[in-house]
Parts: C-alpha cells; sequence; structure tokens
C-alpha cells in the first residue's frame, strides 16, 4: 500500500519546489575557482570524501534530534537545536545560506499544509536552518525517509550547482547523484540512530574557509 | 598521570595584572609570570616529554574583569602513541570577565603515530571581553616522515559568549577515514590553523588585512567570518602548506589583530 506521506515527499523534494536551493553552490564556487574542484570525477570525489562522511557524522544524526522533536511537537527543543546549529555553522555565507533555504522552506511549507505548528515557528523569529526546518516539514515521516530526502537535497544541490560550475551534463549529473546516494543510502538509518550526541561532528575546513572566501570574492555567479 | 593547571588572573591597584590563585599538579607547571603591554604573560609548561595515553590534565583559566592574561606554551605539545589503546584527555576552561582579555597562543600540537588523544575547550567570555585564541595542529613528525599517523584525535570547542553559544567546533580526525581529505587537499602535508577573536564592541575586525595574509594560495589558503550572535566575534581558518608557513601566519595575525585593538602586543621572549 501506497504509503500517505508518499506524494507529499515527492513534491518538497522536487527540484521545482521553490526553496532557492538553486541560486546556492554552498561554497563549492570557490573551489571550483581554486581548481580544487575541476572536472566531474573531482565532483564525484568530493561528495564520497567529504561531503557524504559529514551527512553521516553530522548532518544526519543533527536532523534525527530535530525530526524527534518535531514529530513530538516540541517546538522549544526544536528552537534550542535551531540555535545550536547556528553556532556549528562558522563560516557566515553557509550559516546565512542554510537560513535563507529554511525560511523558504518554512513559508512555502505553512503555505501548502496550513499546519498551526508551523505558524508558531514561524513567529518564534528563529534562524530557521535548513535542516531544522526540513524536520519541521517531514515531521510526520519515518525518520529514515526524512533523512533519505535532506540526504538527497544536499547532494543534488551540490550536483546541480556544478553542471555551472564545470562541463558537465544532466546525464552525467544524475550518474553521480545515483552513485552518491547509493553509497549514503545504506547508511541514513543507522546515522540517524546515534545516541550519544556528544560525538558527532565533522571536520571541514577546506569547505568553511572557500566559503569565507566565496563571501568576499569580487565576482559570482552563486549566493553561497 | 591526573595532572591540572588552574590559574586565575586579576588586576593589583587598577592596573598590574598578577596571579591572584594558582595551583598545579605534575605534569603541568608554570613559568614565572611578567607583566608586558598591560598583559601578565605566562608559559604553560609540561616539563614531561609530552602527553601519553591515559593522562588526564585539566586546565582552568580564569580572568577577571580588567585583567589581560597572555597564555603560551614554550615548546610544541606532544602526544606520544598509546601503548595500550587508551586515549589522553586534556579539558581546557577559559573564563574572561567583562573587560578581560585572555590571549591564548600555543606552539603546535604534534601528535605521533599511534597517539589517541582527545580535547575538550570550553570557553566563556562575558560581554565586554575580549579573546584571542589560536590552535595550531600539525601532521606529526613530518621531518621524520611520520604525517598523519596517528590514531585517534578528538576535538571539542564550545565558545560563548555571555549566555550564547558562538561558535561550536566537534570532530574526530583519524587517517583510516575520509576526515582529513578535506586538510590534505590543498596540501599533502597541512597545517591546521584556527581561531577565535572576540573585540570590544566598535572595534572593526580587520578582515582585509587578515585575508591579505592569505594573499599567496599557493603556500596558504585562508579565510575569515563573523561568528554567529549579536558579539564582535570572529573566526580565522587557514590550511597552510608546512610549519614555516603556519608559524608566520601565527605571528603576523596576531601582530594584525593587536594593531586593530590598538594595543602593544605582549613579548612571547622567542621571537
Amino acid at each position: 500500500m501506497l504509503p500517505e506521506w508518499l506524494p507529499w515527499l515527492l513534491q518538497v523534494n522536487d527540484s521545482q519546489f521553490p526553496s532557492g536551493a538553486y541560486a546556492h553552490s554552498m561554497g563549492l564556487e570557490e573551489l571550483t575557482q581554486r581548481d580544487y574542484i575541476r572536472k566531474p570525477e573531482d565532483l564525484e570525489k568530493f561528495l564520497h570524501e567529504q561531503i557524504i562522511p559529514s551527512l553521516k557524522a553530522f548532518e544526519l544524526p543533527f536532523l534525527a534530534r530535530a525530526h524527534a522533536a518535531a514529530a513530538a511537537e516540541d517546538l522549544n527543543t526544536v528552537r534550542a537545536l535551531d540555535d545550536e546549529l547556528e553556532a556549528w555553522k562558522l563560516a557566515a555565507e553557509l550559516r546565512q545560506a542554510s537560513r535563507q533555504l529554511g525560511s523558504r522552506r518554512l513559508v512555502m511549507a505553512h503555505k501548502l499544509e496550513n499546519s498551526a505548528l508551523l505558524e508558531q515557528y514561524a513567529k518564534r523569529d528563529a534562524p530557521c536552518h535548513h535542516l531544522i526546518i526540513c524536520a519541521l516539514e517531514l515531521r510526520t515521516l519515518p525518520a529514515a525517509a526524512a533523512g533519505c530526502a535532506f540526504g538527497l537535497q544536499t547532494l543534488s544541490g551540490y550536483a546541480t550547482a556544478s553542471m555551472k560550475l564545470m562541463r558537465m551534463g544532466q546525464e552525467r549529473c544524475q550518474l553521480i547523484v545515483r552513485h552518491a546516494m547509493a553509497t549514503l543510502a545504506p547508511h541514513i538509518e543507522s546515522a540517524m540512530r546515534v545516541e550519544d550526541n556528544s560525538h558527532i561532528g565533522w571536520f571541514n575546513p577546506l569547505l568553511e574557509i572557500s566559503s569565507m572566501r566565496h563571501a568576499r570574492a569580487q565576482e559570482r555567479l552563486f549566493i553561497s | 598521570m591526573k595532572g591540572h593547571l588552574h590559574l586565575a588572573c586579576a588586576l593589583r591597584d587598577g592596573s598590574i595584572p598578577y596571579l591572584r590563585e594558582q595551583s598545579f599538579c605534575a605534569p603541568m607547571h608554570l613559568s614565572k609570570p611578567h607583566v608586558d603591554a598591560g598583559a601578565l604573560v605566562t608559559n604553560l609548561v609540561n616539563p614531561t616529554a609530552g602527553i601519553f595515553d591515559n593522562d588526564e590534565i585539566n586546565l582552568n583559566f580564569t580572568v577577571d574583569p580588567g585583567a589581560s592574561l597572555v597564555l603560551t606554551t614554550p615548546s610544541s605539545s606532544r602526544v606520544y602513541r598509546s601503548r595500550k589503546g587508551d586515549t589522553a584527555l586534556v579539558r581546557q576552561t577559559m573564563t574572561v570577565g567583562a573587560g578581560g582579555f585572555l590571549e591564548f597562543y600555543p606552539e603546535p600540537f604534534i601528535p605521533h603515530a599511534g597517539a589517541r588523544y582527545r580535547q575538550h575547550n570550553v570557553i566563556q567570555v562575558a560581554p565586554g571581553g575580549e579573546l584571542l585564541f589560536f590552535e595550531w595542529l600539525s601532521p606529526g613528525r613530518v621531518a621524520r616522515g611520520e604525517a598523519f599517523e596517528f590514531e585517534e584525535l578528538c576535538w571539542d570547542t564550545d565558545v560563548w559568549s555571555g549566555d550564547v553559544l558562538i561558535a561550536r567546533e566537534r570532530y574526530r580526525l583519524r587517517p583510516d577515514d575520509a576526515s582529513l581529505k578535506s586538510l590534505r587537499l590543498p596540501f599533502d602535508l597541512a597545517h591546521y590553523l584556527g581561531c577565535f577573536v572576540i573585540l570590544p564592541e566598535g572595534v572593526p575586525f580587520p578582515q582585509a588585512e587578515v585575508e591579505a595574509l592569505g594573499g599567496d594560495v599557493s603556500s596558504v589558503y585562508l579565510g575569515s567570518a563573523p561568528l554567529a550572535g549579536n558579539v564582535n566575534a570572529w573566526t580565522v581558518k587557514a590550511i597552510c602548506r608546512d610549519s614555516l608557513v603556519t608559524r608566520k601566519l601565527l605571528k603576523d595575525l596576531r601582530t594584525v589583530i593587536y594593531q586593530a585593538r590598538g594595543k602593544a602586543q605582549p613579548t612571547l621572549g622567542r621571537y
């Protein structure tokens, strides 16, 4: 039987969903300008060596915490996690990008769902980080499904942005996303079951620095 | 070995910083502090060879309102091979009162092959307090051909401004997984330099000058950004080609930030 949440998930994860993600490269633009990532093979390596490990070690366990709080409609905990995420994001441009994406997603999700919970959260003057709003938006889904959706958004966001930054076509882009998701998917449930939150986190100074430099770049295609 | 070093710096006669409280236990010791440029300069000394597995060291530093404390180390901090699979643990707690200033300027951290180490940093700065916190992670004993051969390094850092968490970092570095990939992409034997700065309101962070220090991307990849919260707090991060580049960057970064503060640099006694 078709899960009742599936159509909703497909809609909010569709590339046409107006979250504004198309305008962000999340640090990738600077990395390509510095030739750290030049070709599709480099992008694939970047996703597998830097982004997927980060999803497994940080974003997905964090999403699990936020998703559990959102499912319980515990907005105080959701807000505390939103504030904590603000401190995790050391690069100001990545922090701002996450807030922009989350805020847009919250507005759209509220319009579609007309939820009192989302309306209450919108009134809290919270940072509205993308991960937190995804947790709220997907709170009625199984946690692993929410994690899968968030993982796909992250990976396809980088892959889609890279098509404007290097010579790469749609077909190659989709192959890269498929391969990355095939690598990530078997780990999603375990990543979202992490019980000891004191050990979540990931080290990526390169991406943080690239974002910091991008914020001050003279020329740029993407907002972040 | 279970050791500790607790220091509290206060002001005497309204202008002279001094240690109103000190307590230490092996393997930690401290030099005779001296006042320079209005700050109390104190060397933190580990007179043993370094840190061994199962060592547990607690460091607590308090700067009272109005006082200035500069903490540094006379030599690199080495963590040796874990012989029994145990992890060495260092906890650092730094508290800065309103109008106080704390600089933490260590020599490089050098993890030897097989080292297992965990460090917790909690930095609490009251509104109106100032901070200049550096950390320098080296790949290991590069001259011996030993780079990134440690077993595991875990680093936890929280920076608070008043009751607002403005920066949080948690990472676990292992040579056998992907955790070092981003660090080693620009330079295979990369040194990592991290810095947190909190300046008084109204004192502009010298971002252009800091970024100019990273002008040569063939040796330094550097960025800076304001931290979260409505405070004048910044982070600087750099990936450097080697130790000489890192040392020069650290020194230059310190100079630029002191210039922005409009204060003379206390002499560390080794340059």
